[in-house]
């Protein structure tokens, strides 16, 4: 095939400029991969994640109740919408470990012994139990986490004993995809908590349950509305105190998932469009300074016949080719990156059927984004070719307007300026355009750049604020069930306690209009010293009595405004539902909880007097020495949560890592690429300045100090550009449960000063080895490019 | 036979009748005026300017900077429009043409020689050549014209790696091969020395000889007149002579 000399043309002009080219590529590689292993990460999770919960017949609802004997699950069968129920046993308790420091809980589970049970286990190795009353399946990260083998003996602590079980298998279950004890946990800890099945017949005399569950699994016919079944419930099962009627937005692992994967879809439309601007500004950039220096060509192609869609076209292939090359790699890197994702989930959620698949409809809509971007850019670049006029294109363009600057004019200032800084100055000025982009690329990679290194802090900067500045007890404790004020003291006496206070904490479903969500309630002191609530960033909250408050993502889901009047459901047995004013919004970036006052919890939700849990404040080992408390449901240590965090923020420096490093690539493509244009356009200036007798050096320093002022410009810009992308960024990625904290801190922000500085450095050091091979004299020579 | 014929919008036509014993008329230019508008001064390049030119025929326009030759060479290239006045190519109306019907006669009709060569640098002078004839229904044999232009032994050299008069030799190859109805050169000589100039204008003398193209050079170089089949001669935008030459004078012989 031979190809056109246009064609060729553009080929050799992409040679030339290769740098530039390579460059472009880089960046839309990364849009693509970024927009690639997203799309297709989030459609892989989502597939694999709805097989699960479809094959394993995740339950559509889960009753949590004091008991309830089997026959009355006929009763249940009977209610309209339900198409199937069955019964468990479900309890928490120690697991013993031969670290006597060490505590670990498991929550054991009864399996009926039949053949598809609503919520089954998924089978991954060995065998599932059924009627063996020795035996246990263990959940798999539980066992992995704890390098627990078929065949091994694992003992869980029940009703006051040590039962031995032998493991026989290991399986999945789909509530447990993301392994959480309960709402305040809000990382995976495999190894500190686990899930064991066992079989009814084991577990239902064990724990005095015999013929009797406390937790109902239950699925709904076609159709049918699970508010009114979930009502229905409520009423019907109030003599089985009821405890919580759970649907699947209620379980904590539904619930992460179905965030997680909102969070990949958002980072699959953030990112990817961000790197895709900056492509197609630098395209942008590089086409319509390209179609300004080809002015003469263009004018003769234009002479000898070209039609402007001809040449247009001959400039959008430079777009194409350049979106052709991204496209490639970034199906390569993207498909790549997906699988390093993929594996990154299983790794950290039990998803079995999680794998990487090739979806064709990733690549389509890369290829249709790439080339409306693409052609887009190149459009725009471009256009200019339709207004050159070939008789005007042959006439030298009249010389730019050489007015005194606003500058010059203040002569006190002008005088005192040195010449090599005036000539400076006035070419700032009479290139306004120019180095009005160069500023603007320069504010660009700013924001990028801020963007990536703060991201990587959020994290980190997420669980400073939740756990060192807005909780600051040591220990919380959860009691099983209610305990009298009196164990408060009891505590206090047992252990050198700094400052205690009571807490009740209860999930109560909230309801305004249609919509309805659990959420887990705290009742702290309006006091309180060791919750220190915020209603927005570093302004207090300020806590009412008889007013609920809800954490912002929640409130917001709700739609709720302050003032609002919600109806507040109370899953304790013999307890009347009530109104309730919404107090307003609670700044919390972790997890999703209502707050109220002790008081009110006590006027409304309990019994006077109650309380479920304590924050303590201590130097004291709390967890050894309430280990064998019988009241005592479990202690959670601050430090502990913080310790796990640490080790999940290692992960998070690897991420700031390639953050900075995808900021750094975008800032010296777009320095890079400025820069190396405005040479371009400017090598007959140098040359005139070289016959002068000007020494390179001089005309390095010229630039250098052109350059430095221009990058003062960028980074000024580019601190409230980087703040405002930070704030709409984590707006877009902002969950229920995690609300993204937007704001910057001045350290970052002078960091990020920092390593722009570097950025434009290494851009200038190559455009200015580009100045050290051009041929000045060459230069005057030519006339036409 | 050329492209633009077939234009889709039918352009207004009037029949020339050629006068007993001359060539057939190729184009007719009646009273064109061209005025631009620069700042709040109205300049006129163009003032009446009435004239034909004949099939086959070498004419030098002559005239100082300023004369308006080059305004009037670009509305005879379809590159620019008059203020009022029509240009009749082969009878059809090119002042009443379209923007796609002017593209079309730039494609088909016209070959320019420009002063400053304007090759594309990152072209070989036959790819120069070729961009030209790529789009045109009616080119000559690449090979043939190269042959002609002396630049065989060149043809895969750089627009850099040629010399200015082998830069304007690519340059006028490029407007042949089209096979165009008329060349027009804008001080073709322009940027050279004289020997390569005088090289330049026997070229161009031999293109209008062997194949019979009528060929159109503006120049301000007054000694250059001598060779044309006819002079018009312009100053302030208007036409204030045109001479016939009844012996026009050998390139080769031509000095100033």
């Amino acid at each position: 095939m031979r190809l056109s000399p246009l064609t060729r043309r553009l080929f050799r002009m992409m040679v030339s400029i290769r740098g530039q080219v390579i460059s472009i590529i880089v960046v839309m590689t990364l849009a693509l991969m970024a927009l690639i292993s997203s799309h297709m990460t989030a459609i892989n999770l989502e597939n694999s994640i709805r097989d699960f919960y479809d094959i394993t017949r995740l339950a559509d609802m889960q009753v949590q109740l004091t008991r309830i004997p089997a026959n009355a699950l006929y009763d249940v069968l009977r209610m309209e919408g339900i198409a199937h129920v069955e019964g468990r046993v479900s309890v928490d308790v120690p697991f013993v470990t031969d670290d006597p420091d060490e505590r670990v809980r498991v929550r054991v589970i009864s399996v009926p012994d039949t053949d598809s049970p609503i919520s089954a286990l998924y089978p991954i190795e060995g065998r599932m139990v059924r009627s063996e009353t020795q035996a246990v399946t263990v959940l798999e990260q539980f066992s992995d986490a704890r390098g627990i083998q078929l065949g091994d003996i694992i003992t869980p602590y029940m009703n006051g004993r040590e039962v031995p079980l032998e493991v026989i298998g290991f399986a999945g279950h789909p509530e447990f995809v993301y392994l959480m004890e309960n709402e305040q946990a809000l990382i995976p800890d495999p190894e500190g908590f686990g899930v064991l099945f066992v079989s009814e017949k084991l577990l239902g005399p064990l724990l005095g349950y015999r013929d009797s569950y406390n937790e109902l699994l239950i699925t709904l016919t076609p159709g049918a509305n699970p508010d009114v079944v979930a009502d229905a419930l409520d009423d019907a099962l109030d003599r089985y105190g009821v405890r919580r009627v759970m649907q699947r937005d209620d379980l904590m692992s539904y619930r992460m998932m179905e965030e997680e994967l909102n969070q990949v879809k958002a980072m699959s439309r953030v990112l990817p469009t961000l790197f895709m601007s900056v492509a197609a500004l630098i395209i942008y950039i590089v086409l319509s300074r390209t179609v300004k220096n080809d002015r003469v060509a263009i004018g003769v192609m234009k002479a000898l016949g070209y039609s402007n869609a001809q040449i247009l076209a001959h400039y959008i292939q430079f777009s194409l080719l350049i979106g052709m090359g991204g496209g490639l790699l970034g199906i390569i890197t993207g498909t790549w990156v997906s699988d390093v994702y993929v594996q990154l989930y299983i790794q950290y959620m039990n998803v079995p059927l999680l794998e990487t698949r090739i979806i064709p409809e990733s690549y389509v809509t890369a290829m249709v984004i790439t080339v409306v971007f693409c052609v887009l850019a190149g459009l725009a670049g471009a256009r200019r070719v339709i207004g050159i006029h070939p008789a005007d294109s042959m006439r030298p363009e009249p010389p730019a307007d050489g007015h005194r600057l606003l500058i010059e004019r203040i002569t006190f200032l002008w005088k005192h300026i040195a010449f090599s800084w005036k000539m400076v100055i006035r070419n700032l000025f009479r290139n306004k355009r120019r180095y009005g982009t160069l500023a603007l690329g320069i504010a660009l990679t700013y924001g990028v750049t801020l963007v990536a290194m703060n991201m990587g802090g959020v994290w980190q900067q997420i669980f400073e604020i939740q756990y060192g500045q807005m909780y600051t007890m040591d220990y919380n404790i959860d009691f099983k069930g209610m305990s009298g004020m009196n164990t408060l003291h009891e505590i206090r006496q047992l252990a050198n306690v700094e400052a205690i206070e009571p807490r009740i904490e209860m999930p109560l479903e909230i309801r305004k209009d249609w919509h309805r969500k659990a959420v887990s309630v705290v009742g702290i002191p309006a006091d309180s010293d060791m919750y220190h609530l915020e209603s927005e960033p570093g302004v207090p909250l300020m806590m009412h009595h008889d007013r609920l408050y809800l954490t912002s993502g929640f409130a917001k889901s709700l739609e709720l405004e302050p003032g609002d009047q919600v109806l507040v459901k109370n899953y304790l047995p013999d307890r009347d539902d009530f109104w309730m004013e919404y107090g307003g919004s609670v700044n919390q970036y972790l997890g999703l909880n209502g707050y109220m006052t002790l008081e009110t919890m006590e006027r409304w939700v309990v019994d006077p007097g109650h309380i479920t849990g304590l924050s303590v404040k201590t130097d004291a080992d709390l967890g050894a020495i309430l280990e064998d408390a019988h009241h005592v449901q479990q202690v959670q240590s601050l430090g502990q949560m913080q310790e796990m965090f640490e080790e999940f923020s290692e992960m998070i420096v690897v991420t700031i890592g390639i953050m900075v490093m995808l900021g750094g690539i975008i800032g010296f493509a777009i320095v890079y690429n400025i820069t190396l244009i405005s040479i371009n356009e400017r090598i007959m200036e140098f040359s005139s300045l070289r016959v002068l007798g000007f020494h390179r050096k001089e005309i390095f320093r010229m630039i250098t100090r052109e350059n430095t002022l221009v990058s003062v410009l960028g980074i000024l810009m580019g601190i409230p550009l980087g703040r405002w992308m930070m704030a709409s960024m984590m707006e877009s990625m902002s969950t229920e449960v995690y609300a993204m904290p937007g704001t910057v801190s001045d350290r970052v922000v002078l960091q990020t000063v920092v390593a722009v500085i570097i950025f434009v450095a290494v851009a200038q050091m190559a455009t200015f080895v580009k100045i050290r091979n051009l041929s000045f004299i060459e230069a005057l020579k030519n006339r036409m490019t | 036979m050329f492209g633009f014929n077939q234009a889709p919008k039918q352009a207004a036509t009037k029949e020339i009748p050629a006068q007993p014993g001359q060539r057939p008329v190729l184009i007719r230019s009646e009273n064109l005026n061209k005025t631009y508008q620069m700042g709040e001064v109205e300049v006129r390049a163009l003032k009446n300017a009435t004239f034909d030119l004949y099939e086959g025929e070498f004419v030098v326009i002559l005239g100082p900077s300023g004369s308006g030759k080059s305004t009037l060479l670009n509305i005879l290239g379809g590159m620019d429009t008059p203020t009022s006045g029509q240009v009749y190519v082969q009878e059809k109306e090119l002042t009443s043409f379209s923007d796609r019907q002017l593209t079309q006669y730039r494609r088909n009709g016209v070959g320019f020689v420009f002063q400053f060569y304007n090759l594309m640098a990152n072209l070989t002078a036959r790819e120069n050549v070729e961009l030209a004839t790529e789009i045109c229904t009616t080119s000559l044999n690449l090979d043939e014209v190269m042959g002609k232009v002396g630049l065989s032994e060149r043809a895969d050299h750089f627009p850099s790696q040629l010399s200015g008069g082998e830069q304007q030799r690519v340059a006028i190859a490029r407007a042949v091969a089209k096979n165009p109805l008329l060349l027009l050169c804008d001080e073709p000589t322009g940027a050279l020395d004289f020997e390569t100039g005088i090289r330049i204008l026997e070229l161009l003398k031999e293109v209008n000889l062997t194949y019979n193209k009528t060929v159109v050079i503006i120049t301000h170089n007054t000694p250059v007149g001598a060779m044309g089949d006819r002079v018009i001669r312009m100053r302030s935008g208007e036409i204030t002579d045109i001479t016939v030459n009844e012996n026009p004078v050998p390139p080769e012989r031509i000095e100033w």
